[in-house]
């Protein structure tokens, strides 16, 4: 078995946590580690170090870009139905989750938004989102320790502000990508038309 | 022809499932996903899977504690 989780700081998790994985995979993971570490749990003989070709890019966070879909391209294979998928998944987990971490603030229900946090630090791993991905780590240790309370609601407001702000650029890239894909179909469909118009 | 190995990824993220699932189809494995521990016990019987992907979060559901 192993052990998937979200949280980096190895030394926080408690070590019983982890007692009886054969091995831990730090989310978002990598292709190559995850290729790797089945690998390591499995060692079948068909699957040889051939079978590691995927590019080892170091991780991008840039304050200068909002979002990126390179970890999309490169875990899907750069499949536009599945970047679509996944950016139409977001768009919807995060409306819910904005609306969840205010009414936590109005309820000053810590572990609450402890939950929702936890859920939405990955997602933004996965687009690159390190500016507000950075400020939801923050309130991830503020509501797990429970201090700094009255520090909450601004930075629970600065969250919601930018990742509306995102949402509403994700789906114009929903709208691009999608435009793109019928561009693809109608040139496939043209070509078609081409060729029996040769015969 | 070997048989393709079994995976049951559990996790509660459906962007992670999706995105570990696609990973891992392109690398010829069968892949099942679970989004709790149920379900996760259901896949589990039902495939007797190779290897499983288990989101340590879950853990603390007793069903799923026999796993490890």
């Amino acid at each position: 078995v192993i052990a998937l989780t979200a949280n980096v700081y190895m030394e926080h998790l408690k070590e019983d946590a982890t007692v009886g994985f054969d091995e831990v995979l730090v989310k978002p993971f990598k292709e190559r580690d995850l290729y790797e570490k089945i690998v390591n749990v499995l060692k079948p003989e068909n699957m040889t170090r051939n079978g590691m070709d995927f590019p080892n890019g170091k991780e991008i966070v840039s304050d200068e870009s909002l979002f990126s879909l390179k970890y999309l391209e490169k875990t899907s294979g750069a499949n536009r139905e599945f970047e679509i998928k996944m950016l139409e998944l977001f768009i919807r987990n995060n409306t819910v989750h904005l609306e969840a971490l205010k009414k936590g603030v109005s309820d000053k229900d810590w572990d609450a938004i402890y939950r929702i946090v936890h859920k939405m630090i990955p997602q933004f791993r996965y687009l690159e989102i390190g500016k507000t991905e950075r400020k939801l780590k923050l309130l991830e240790e503020l509501t797990g320790e429970i201090k700094d309370l009255e520090k909450i609601p601004a930075l629970v407001k600065e969250i919601s502000a930018e990742t509306s702000q995102i949402l509403l650029l994700l789906a114009d890239e929903v709208d691009k990508l999608m435009k793109k894909n019928r561009h693809l179909e109608e040139a496939e469909d043209g070509m078609i038309v081409d060729h029996e118009k040769t015969r | 022809m070997n048989q393709p190995q079994k995976i049951v990824i559990v996790d509660d993220d459906e962007m992670t499932l999706e995105l570990m699932r696609t990973g891992l189809e392109a690398r010829h494995f069968t892949v099942y996903t679970a989004v709790d521990s149920m379900d996760a016990i259901k896949k589990i019987q039902e495939s007797k899977p190779d290897l499983i992907l288990l989101d340590i979060m879950l853990r603390i559901f007793p069903e799923l504690n026999c796993l490890a």
